[in-house]
């Protein structure tokens, strides 16, 4: 009679254990709200009023929607990437949700003469075969730097007809002969490279740059690991160089049960993908900081011809993160000096350091991530300074 | 005596259970993603003035790759970012004073790409610089290259590279292939699972009613 009670205990336990066994298994599956590759619900509130945790996390939403501070016109951002389609050009200058303004196209054509396009229905744009990414990441300086001027700078990526390699002397001086004219402040990009390319050449080009107070950011890589590995090699150019500064991913709240195990996110802890850095010969600290990337609204294109905002994931977005949050810095800074002077980068940096969550570097996390209310504020003090 | 052969065949069932199981989802060992590369088609040395850099020979090697998904259905693979080239290479030179530097350039988010049953065919081609000025042909050495695939997750993906070693510029190539071209499905895999323990539980069922009549039956005796 024991041997028939347990037997039945079991089966019972059995029966009752399948079905959540089997719901949990299914669970998985599900994408949560926040989840990468969801879509982002009721766009006009989480991203038109910043009120989705990947901005409410630094305080973007206090600076851009309670103060309603938006990059002058003395602001531009470079942005050098795989390529931008001429739709997602007119839908990024024209949507209901977060809009940028783009000034222009530069690319190399298939006889190496530089093509700059200011036209989004110029026919040339659509022999690109890569333009997701860089619409992805347009997207996030659109959704915090409100109509910041953009400059896309198109990478020769795969079988795409044509573009610029990172190394290719001609981009580096065209942005410096261009500086001045498009008032040139911030250089993204959301790549990593595995050659090292930096010729004195180029070198001489970006500290001509920074001399002129352009900020140049890079991604920091999603394999995870130091150095940015994949697998002989390491893929950490730019971001190795010292004239650039690193950004990496911070998870700005807890998810689990995602789609994607690996990149659960645990709040205030850095993204199990950010690669990182270490130079202590050079001195030279990187990743430098942390903005939001794991789980941030994105514009993608979905075909046939259907944009949309989903949440994605990467150091890819972490960059232009920043990238958007300088341009308020600078523009704040504009205000408070009453003209268009621009900030040193080492004010610049200064200001993001004050503005940081950490206050010690780390070698995987750098400075934290930036805190835009506190970063505008300081900005507009040492503005008033320096007038 | 009846009760102990009773006792030992529920053992035996228990033990059957926990043995079957194992082997029924061993079949989940075998990756259900597996890349590998299925021909060299071209070693080029390439001279551009755009690419070229001091001290270096620029070499080009083309490939054809094969993604294998033994799936039934549509599988998708998590990569931490867009990779161009897909393919990479490793190197172990005779000279060690040599180094090979690829040019492979990743966008940093991460993507997901979604394979058909069966083999999928792609054509890779990498570039890539060895420390030496006017090598007229690939350094001696042990190459290897393959095409990483699943980068983030499920990360048990199979790479099957192309190993070549290079004598005086001669390339011996050995190409690996694959050896488990299909897998049942995760569907196959459950219903034989509970089937398995459908049928144990129906047994040890019927054990128990009969062992409850033999001591019914026992007692009114």
């Amino acid at each position: 009679m024991k041997i028939k009670k347990l037997l039945t205990t079991v089966l019972i336990v059995f029966t009752i254990t399948s079905p959540i066994l089997y719901l949990t298994e299914v669970s998985s599956f599900l994408l949560f709200d926040g989840s990468c590759g969801s879509d982002v619900t009721n766009t006009s509130s989480k991203i038109g009023n910043l009120q989705d945790t990947a901005y409410t996390y630094t305080g973007v939403d206090c600076v851009v929607y309670d103060y309603g501070i938006v990059p002058d016109d003395d602001v531009t951002i470079v942005v050098i990437d795989q390529g931008l389609s001429g739709d997602g050009w007119e839908y990024l200058e024209d949507n209901a949700v977060a809009t940028i303004e783009i000034i222009g196209f530069l690319t190399k054509d298939e006889n190496d003469t530089l093509k700059w396009i200011t036209d989004p229905t110029d026919s040339y744009l659509d022999d690109q075969i890569y333009t997701n990414h860089g619409l992805m990441v347009c997207s996030v300086l659109a959704s915090i730097a409100r109509d910041v001027k953009i400059i896309f700078i198109d990478l020769d990526y795969s079988n795409d007809p044509y573009g610029f390699e990172l190394d290719d002397y001609s981009l580096w001086e065209w942005i410096e002969d261009y500086q001045s004219t498009y008032d040139i402040d911030i250089i993204s990009t959301s790549c990593s490279w595995h050659v090292d390319f930096m010729s004195q050449a180029i070198e001489q080009i970006w500290d001509n740059l920074i001399s002129n107070g352009v900020v140049m950011l890079s991604s920091a890589g999603n394999a995870g690991n130091y150095l940015n590995y994949v697998y002989w090699d390491p893929s950490c150019y730019p971001q190795y160089y010292s004239q650039w500064y690193c950004v990496g991913s911070v998870d700005h709240e807890t998810r689990e049960n995602t789609s994607h195990p690996d990149i659960d996110s645990d709040k205030d802890s850095v993204s199990s993908f950010s690669s990182w850095y270490e130079n202590n010969e050079t001195g030279n600290h990187i990743v430098n900081w942390l903005e939001p990337g794991n789980g941030i609204p994105v514009l993608t294109l979905d075909p046939p011809d259907d944009f949309e905002w989903e949440y994605a994931w990467g150091t890819s977005f972490s960059t232009p993160y920043l990238a958007a949050i300088i341009a308020l810095i600078i523009t704040k800074y504009h205000d408070g000096i009453g003209s268009s002077t621009d900030p040193s980068v080492q004010k610049v940096v200064e200001i993001l350091l004050y503005a940081s969550s950490r206050g010690t570097f780390h070698q995987k996390q750098g400075y934290g991530y930036v805190d835009a209310y506190l970063a505008c504020g300081k900005a507009y003090t040492e503005g008033v300074l320096a007038s | 005596m009846m009760k102990k052969q009773f006792n030992f065949l529920v053992i035996l069932v228990l033990l059957l259970t926990v043995l079957l199981i194992p082997l029924t989802v061993g079949s989940e060992d075998i990756p259900i993603i597996a890349s590998r590369i299925s021909d060299v088609t071209e070693i080029s040395i390439i001279n551009d003035i755009d690419l070229n850099k001091p001290n270096n020979t620029l070499f080009r090697i083309n490939t054809t790759v094969e993604i294998l998904n033994r799936c039934s259905e549509n599988f998708t693979v998590y990569e931490n970012a867009e990779y161009y080239p897909k393919i990479v290479i490793g190197v172990s030179f005779v000279n060690q004073s040599l180094d090979l530097e690829p040019r492979i350039i990743s966008f940093d988010a991460g993507t997901d790409y979604t394979y058909t049953p069966a083999i999928t065919t792609e054509y890779e081609s990498l570039l890539f610089y060895i420390n030496q000025s006017d090598l007229p042909y690939l350094p001696d050495g042990n190459y290897t290259v393959l095409r990483p695939i699943n980068t983030l997750y499920p990360s048990n993906a199979e790479l099957l590279p192309v190993q070549f070693q290079v004598s005086f510029g001669v390339a011996d190539f050995t190409y690996a292939n694959f050896t488990v071209l299909t897998i049942p499905s995760d569907e196959t895999v459950s219903s034989v699972h509970y089937l398995i323990f459908g049928l144990l539980f129906s047994f040890l069922i019927v054990l128990t009613r009969r062992a409850s009549k033999f001591h019914e039956v026992k007692n009114e005796n």
